[in-house]
């Protein structure tokens, strides 16, 4: 009696921490999602898909990235995808932080992954195309030159320095700024 | 001869013809009306139906060339003909924007293969960028005779002021999508009690009603002809009425979703009801509907802009835009005429005698010796609209569902039937 007693409160506390672990998460997922009504400046100045640039390898599987409109985020490998779910952007830190169910990345990603749910994008270098500001002027983006971004993902543990990092210089191809948001379509309108 | 129409109610009140009467059609042109009828290929018995000229619509995008998942000219084409319309004015917000000669090739030539009048405006300025003018005389050569940058407006008024300057020396209608697009500030319905509801941006009626002043004046300025599109809002059709009393050179027009629903229709939720501009209040409808009965308004157009599903699929995202060509006759006559609101003559006059004289184009008249471009309907069928059933590429039809009095039996361009509803 006193074993079985035993065994139902070790299967009850493995219970509890299973739930308690779940909730963790499925709260981290549904409060940290982000307002997808409306775009804030800081999503549309990342929306679009972003491409990595390397050499002229035709072969190569380059990273691509998709932030939209709405807060949702895919990261792609050449034709295969291996994440998707939400992303917030701290503008001061230059981060943006994914929100991801497990299901939601492959195994490729997993190692970028904190508790299963959380990664982090660093971007630098945001540089859009500058026109030379005529006199008395502010200086003007030249509206049909793509824009470079340097995108960071460090491995779960890269705090003592042990993971990886990967370092991915993109494009933006199809940019184009209009005063319609990041739909760059003229019969956006009409 | 090629073909008789038996029995027809010829309604033109350019020529004053309102009668049933047998009409017969020989080498593209109206050979005979009334009287003893030779015989002929073919005969078809059109008792109960009317016919008017042939209708004209000033402003539709038919998405050709650059966005042919949505529309190509044929395709377009075939709308067009279901709804009696033999000639249509294409906007250049295509892909390539239509702002090079070549361009403007590329439409003619298609569009000479679908047997009815195509025409293409180009843009104002290069790309639609507001930045530059367009090469005025290389596009008239090309036979342009309309400019828009239909879309959006051009934000630089002074080019704007260009534009219009140089189009009372080359003779081009200057055609203006009246939105200010930093009032809009991305709002993606009307702006009020709906957007409030709805919990989204909205679109501040100043938006037209500023521009709409903008261009009156700017037109005013030198002497030229403005054509305000798609209006939408009491104080523009305040603006312009009080702009004619003065006798500005000011000519406008609307479409039929602007004169049937209100933005209650975008509490569905579905993309389907977004246009640009937007379904306005009940008070803003019955300006429009005022405004067409008094002459103010002067056309009656589709802004015919088809989308696919999946583009149309998400409320927040989905690009503005609806299909009309299929609907706007049976909308207008059932709205109007059905409603007890006005006569045929009227309509008559907004879809096809005004448009062709906007633009400068020859008039199209039910007379013998004139070209047989007729739009022949039945003015008492009821039918429901379903959306699957339109010739048109994309299904994105604001009248879905709705049943209208008044339905397109035969169109007939260049003496051919090219439109038969079986």
């Amino acid at each position: 009696m006193k074993v079985l007693k035993g065994f139902l409160r070790f299967i009850l506390v493995v219970v509890a921490i299973v739930l308690i672990f779940a909730i963790v998460i499925i709260c981290t997922y549904v409060l940290g999602s982000p307002n997808t009504d409306t775009g804030t400046e800081s999503r549309n100045i990342v929306s679009g898909p972003w491409t990595e640039v390397v050499g002229d390898d035709p072969k190569a599987e380059l990273y691509s990235f998709d932030f939209n409109q709405s807060g949702e985020f895919k990261i792609a490998k050449g034709d295969k995808q291996i994440a998707d779910g939400w992303f917030k952007i701290d503008e001061k830190s230059r981060k943006i932080k994914l929100l991801m169910l497990p299901s939601h990345y492959t195994e490729e990603f997993a190692p970028y992954v904190n508790y299963k749910v959380l990664s982090e994008v660093s971007f630098s270098n945001l540089k859009f195309q500058i026109k030379e500001a005529e006199f008395g002027k502010d200086p003007e983006i030249i509206k049909d030159k793509e824009p470079t971004v340097s995108f960071l993902i460090r491995e779960a543990g890269d705090k003592e320095g042990s993971g990886e990092t990967l370092v991915m210089n993109c494009k933006m191809y199809e940019y184009t700024l209009d005063l319609y948001s990041s739909e760059h379509d003229l019969t956006r309108n009409a | 001869m090629e073909l008789i129409l038996k029995n027809l109610r010829a309604f033109d009140p350019q020529t004053g013809l309102d009668g049933v009467t047998d009409i017969a059609v020989d080498g593209g042109r109206i050979a005979q009306i009334g009287g003893e009828m030779p015989p002929a290929d073919r005969v078809i018995d059109c008792t109960g139906l009317t016919a008017f000229p042939g209708l004209f619509d000033m402003h539709v995008h038919w998405r050709d060339p650059g966005f042919t998942e949505k529309e190509d000219i044929f395709t377009g084409a075939a709308a067009a003909k279901a709804g009696g319309v033999t000639g249509v004015l294409l906007m250049p917000n295509t892909k390539p924007p239509v702002d090079s000669a070549e361009t403007v090739k590329y439409i003619t030539e298609r569009g000479a293969q679908t047997g009815i009048n195509v025409y293409t405006s180009a843009c104002i300025t290069k790309g639609m960028k507001s930045e530059e003018l367009c090469d005025y005389d290389e596009l008239k050569a090309a036979g342009v005779f309309c400019i828009t940058d239909d879309g959006r407006p051009v934000e630089n008024a002074e080019l704007m002021r260009q534009a219009l300057e140089l189009s009372v020396e080359n003779g081009m209608c200057v055609s203006s999508h009246c939105e200010d697009l930093k009032i809009i500030n991305g709002g993606i319905i009307n702006k009020g009690r709906v957007s409030e509801a709805l919990g989204v941006k909205g679109m501040d009626r100043a938006s037209e009603d500023y521009i709409t002043a903008r261009e009156i004046a700017l037109a005013a300025s030198c002497g030229a002809h403005i054509h305000i599109c798609h209006v939408s809002t009491r104080g523009s059709v305040n603006i312009i009425r009080a702009a004619k009393a003065y006798g500005a050179n000011v000519t406008c027009e609307t479409a039929p979703h602007y004169f049937t629903y209100t933005e209650d229709k975008l509490m569905s939720r579905d993309a389907d009801y977004r246009m640009s501009p937007p379904l306005r209040t009940e008070d803003d409808r019955q300006a429009i509907e005022e405004a067409l009965l008094d002459g103010t308004i002067d056309a009656v157009i589709t802004d015919h802009a088809p989308h696919t599903a999946e583009q149309k699929a998400d409320f927040l995202k989905a690009p503005n835009g609806v299909v009309g060509l299929e609907t706007s006759l049976a909308a207008t006559l059932t709205h109007f005429y059905h409603g007890g609101k006005c006569g045929l003559d009227r309509i008559v006059r907004l879809m096809a005698v005004n448009p062709r004289k906007i633009l400068g184009l020859p008039p199209v008249k039910i007379a013998v010796g004139e070209s047989a471009e007729l739009c022949i309907f039945d003015p008492n069928e009821r039918w429901t609209v379903v959306p699957e059933k339109l010739h048109s590429k994309s299904k994105n039809t604001v009248f879905k569902g709705e049943t209208f009095t008044g339905r397109v039996k035969y169109t007939v361009c260049g003496g051919k039937i090219v439109f038969e509803d079986m």
